[in-house]
């Protein structure tokens, strides 16, 4: 038989039967496809939240700019008009500010913890596979002794190869044992994590009165600035907000156009 | 054209007026009288044929020149229907004043003054386009063809054009309009100057030659506005290909201006409106440019924001508040969103990009003007110092006044539009903000209709997350725990029969403080390396090689001696025999202990209060031991009895605490390869 080259480490039946082995690859399986996808909900979302961020920063430059352009100074109705658009989007800022605070608070940081567990748990997996080549090692010596003839020290070997194979064999076992035990109960506890999460980040996006309010504002400063198209009009200011913004719902919001045609009938445009 | 036919018969009758005595002021009157009918006639009759043929080239002309293209037609007879308008309405309420005779000429100054603003519109329009006109009609000239066409078809329909038809009958619009101040005036010389209609006639006759002042300085003003609003976009090439001695001396001229302005030497025109206004555009320029750019930049983000999606990813969650949310985030995005971002790019972003580029044709002239300012500058000077000017001179001159008149004359409106259209986007993009956040709120809060905790406060809800997070948190915890606890394989292997006579022989020889033990397989490479199997004992000769090296020792198996790298061992506490266990099976705490000689002098250098393993079995046999499994954990708390015994150790498995014998013990070696960590 020693012409047949023997491959050391590989046992010839069989020891973790299938079933096992498959039930164990499918629950690891399904662990491994929620760690990419939390991994990347975490990283999307912390994206999403500071590109949300980005864009009312970007709408508060718009209004600090037009405040600092001299023309506040000469024209009164043009600083009211600013001034009203730059409270619009400072508040505006505030409450996203707020709402990614929320955000960063009940879903980012539990995403990140929930997916620092997968290290250990990849570890756990990983030295399982460990113990399985080496309880396979060792079977595959064992088995090659028991295949020997049957001599003095040939079972002096075979013994002390048994001997060595059967904590190894104890150790895989446990650990076998153990992570299918803990895999579906992990698994498990997701539904129990994210539900609050995602609760709070749809209520992250409502809130009364604050996102509604500086815009009314500001339209009410709007309404009576710049009237129609050619046209010079000059009302007083509204009493209430709710006067305002009838003015310009009523008023037909005027055509842009108008305007175009008028600069662009200018010679001086060309 | 109908003669005036009608002229002879006003002279017939009243020649037979004529022969009263002391008629001589009353003649020189009745002759006045005369000649203002006259006049007024003149001014009624030409009106009706001025009409006719206006009306003839309208239509009859224009529609038969169909060899030539539409574009042409348009810029040959521009506004011409537009006249036709005025025109018949204005002979309308001329003839009309004929009916009231006495008042007719009182009739004839309103109509005019009334006219006058729409004769000025409709006839600036034309004049301005009749330059092109004329270059249009030379190009047909040169083609002979054409030109007997064209030249066909006029003389078909009015034979008194003439040769040069196309031009005669498109200059007849101008000569019209500038004949009005002039008829009115021979009105008006034959009116006593204490008739009422006198003060009419006159305002109205200076109001026509107003229209007629206006209508010149337009055109003046729109030649220079088309020829210097546009700068076109040079290579440099172009630039350099355009330097000629003729541009030269003009920037050279203007520069040397400058300079001397600037030195002192020659005072600046000041103009302070025309600096005013010019301050203002800037400030309005630099609002639209600074808006534009802004509105970009919040576009860029907006789009940033669209990309990423954090609702498509899949937890496989079936139900609840994860499923809710990725409804509201995909209906967001999918519609409330790009439906924001289409309405900003079509009412804001657009608008602007279309005020930005109208403010290229003022700052190009504005830029023109103080060029030309300093032309007619130093043109003034050389008026001063010479009395005279060229040509050339003379059409700078007129060139920078131009400018300066058209530019004084339109930045106010073109401010004020700019401003309002500027506010209109401003307005709108307000509204669209107030919009979007209608629709995210109203959606958000359907979503939240649905929630588990709808009902809960807002604090109270935050409170509820904060436990709840804190609780599975926890869990979490105890998950990550559990992981790390996976044990590690066993790691000190026991020996072989042979080998703890070997370890035996190397003991005696060298002492028990010399004792390693191979953690993972040897292979040596070098002639003096050994290879070795893991678990091997062997007895340490030095700690270094002939070179130094301390992570190489030189090591004795028991047959061999060798390096061997020094990471790779692990000092071996050695473990009792079968018989040492034996005697110790009944063990007692005083010092008195029977042990082999080999191991008492080893004191097994077992860390207090630190993590090992029990190398072998051991069953307690009371109360104050505590039992051992072979490659099992446990934590020493002692490193000795309580009478400071050291070869007993306090230590704590599964919980229990008890004394086992410190030499059952072994200090957790190095790491395997891929490692485990000790829970924190």
């Amino acid at each position: 038989m020693s012409w047949i080259p023997f491959k050391i480490g590989q046992p010839k039946k069989q020891i973790v039967p299938k079933t096992v082995e498959r039930d164990f690859e499918r629950e690891y399986g399904k662990l491994q496809q929620l760690e990419e996808q939390t991994k990347r909900l975490q990283k999307d979302m912390r994206k999403s939240t500071d590109a949300d961020l980005a864009m009312s920063k970007s709408a508060v430059k718009i209004s600090l700019d037009l405040l600092s352009n001299p023309l506040c100074e000469q024209d009164q109705d043009f600083l009211n008009m600013v001034t009203a658009l730059d409270t619009a989007m400072k508040r505006m800022d505030a409450f996203n500010q707020e709402k990614v605070n929320q955000i960063q608070k009940t879903v980012i940081e539990p995403l990140k913890k929930f997916g620092s567990v997968f290290p250990s748990l990849n570890m756990a997996v990983k030295r399982r596979e460990q113990a399985l080549q080496d309880y396979r090692r060792l079977q595959a010596k064992v088995e090659k002794y028991e295949e020997k003839e049957k001599t003095g020290p040939v079972l002096a070997k075979l013994h002390q190869a048994r001997e060595e194979l059967r904590p190894v064999r104890d150790d895989f076992e446990a650990k076998n044992k153990q992570l299918l035990d803990e895999m579906p109960r992990f698994y498990n506890s997701r539904l129990d994590y994210f539900q609050p999460s995602f609760e709070s980040l749809i209520r992250a996006q409502v809130r009364r009165l604050p996102p509604l309010l500086p815009w009314r504002m500001a339209q009410h400063c709007f309404s009576w600035w710049g009237g129609g198209c050619g046209l010079r009009t000059s009302p007083a200011p509204p009493h209430t907000l709710e006067v305002g913004l009838a003015t310009f719902s009523h008023h037909p919001r005027p055509p842009q156009h108008c305007l175009r045609g008028g600069i662009q009938a200018l010679l001086v445009v060309g | 054209m109908e003669p005036a036919d009608m002229t002879s018969h006003g002279d017939d009758a009243l020649s037979s007026r004529t022969g009263a005595p002391g008629g001589d002021d009353r003649l020189s009157e009745d002759r006045s009288l005369l000649q203002q009918r006259l006049a007024v006639r003149e001014l009624l009759d030409t009106e009706v044929s001025y009409l006719h043929v206006l009306q003839l080239c309208a239509s009859d002309i224009r529609s038969r020149l169909q060899q030539l293209p539409q574009g042409d037609l348009d810029v040959l007879f521009s506004n011409i229907d537009d006249i036709i308008k005025v025109n018949s309405r204005l002979l309308h309420d001329l003839q009309e004043t004929a009916s009231r005779e006495e008042e007719q000429v009182q009739l004839i100054g309103n109509t005019f003054l009334e006219f006058q603003e729409e004769l000025e519109q409709v006839y600036k329009v034309y004049c301005a386009s009749y330059e092109q006109a004329l270059l249009l009609v030379e190009t047909y000239r040169k083609e002979p063809e054409l030109q007997r066409e064209i030249q066909g078809i006029i003389e078909a329909v009015l034979p008194q054009a003439g040769p040069s038809g196309l031009s005669f009958l498109l200059v007849i619009p101008l000569q019209r309009i500038t004949k009005y101040p002039l008829l009115l005036q021979k009105i008006l010389e034959n009116t006593l100057p204490d008739a009422s209609a006198y003060a009419v006639l006159q305002r109205a006759t200076s109001a026509l030659q107003d229209v007629v002042t206006n209508i010149n300085e337009y055109k003046r003003r729109k030649e220079v506005a088309s020829k210097y609003t546009k700068v076109e976009p040079l290579s440099l090439r172009e630039r350099l290909a355009r330097i000629n001695t003729h541009t030269l001396s003009k920037k050279t001229t203007r520069l040397s201006q400058l300079l001397k302005q600037e030195a002192g030497l020659v005072p600046r025109t000041e103009d302070k409106e025309f600096d005013d206004l010019e301050e203002k555009f800037h400030w309005v320029s630099l609002c639209v440019t600074e808006l534009k750019s802004n509105v970009a930049a919040y576009l860029d983000n907006l789009e940033a924001f669209l990309r990423f999606r954090p609702q498509d990813y899949n937890l496989e969650i079936p139900g609840g508040p994860v499923v809710q949310y990725c409804y509201l985030a995909r209906d967001l995005q999918l519609q409330a969103f790009p439906e924001f971002k289409q309405q900003l790019e079509a009412q804001v972003w657009q608008p602007l990009c279309s005020l930005a580029k109208a403010l290229a044709g003022p700052q190009n002239l504005i830029k023109k003007r103080l060029d030309k300012l300093l032309d007619f500058e130093r043109v003034e000077e050389k008026l001063l110092e010479v009395g005279s000017m060229t040509y050339e001179e003379e059409a700078a001159r007129h060139t920078y006044q131009a400018l300066n008149s058209l530019l004084v004359a339109e930045l106010p409106q073109f401010n004020q539009l700019a401003m309002r259209w500027l506010s209109q986007i401003l307005c709108a993009f307000v509204t669209l903000q107030r919009d979007l956040a209608k629709q995210v709120l109203q959606r958000a809060e359907d979503s939240l209709a649905q929630l588990p905790h709808h009902h809960l406060s807002e604090p109270a809800f935050r409170k509820l997350v904060e436990d709840a997070l804190g609780q599975t948190s926890h869990q979490l915890h105890a998950f990550q725990e559990n992981f790390e606890k996976v044990l590690p394989p066993p790691t000190t292997q026991p020996l072989l029969p042979g080998a703890e006579r070997q370890v035996q022989a190397l003991l005696s020889r060298y002492g028990p403080g010399k004792l390693y033990q191979v953690t993972s397989n040897i292979s040596g490479a070098g002639t003096l390396d050994l290879t070795l199997p893991r678990g091997h004992i062997v007895a340490l000769l030095q700690n270094k090689d002939t070179k130094g090296n301390s992570s190489r020792w030189l090591v004795d198996t028991g047959g061999h001696r060798g390096y061997v790298p020094a990471g790779k061992l692990e000092v071996y506490h050695v473990v009792p025999t079968e018989e040492e266990l034996r005697g110790q099976a009944r063990p007692h705490k005083d010092s008195q202990h029977q042990t082999p000689e080999p191991t008492s002098a080893p004191v097994p250098s077992v860390p207090t209060v630190t993590q090992v393993v029990a190398v072998y079995p051991f069953v307690a046999r009371s109360s104050h031991e505590v039992s051992l499994q072979a490659g099992q954990r446990v934590t020493v708390l002692e490193a000795h009895d309580k009478k400071g015994n050291p070869e007993w150790s306090l230590v704590e498995v599964n919980g229990q605490r008890g004394y086992v014998p410190s030499s059952f013990l072994a200090r957790a070696p190095s790491p395997a390869p891929w490692g485990w960590s000790l829970p924190s």
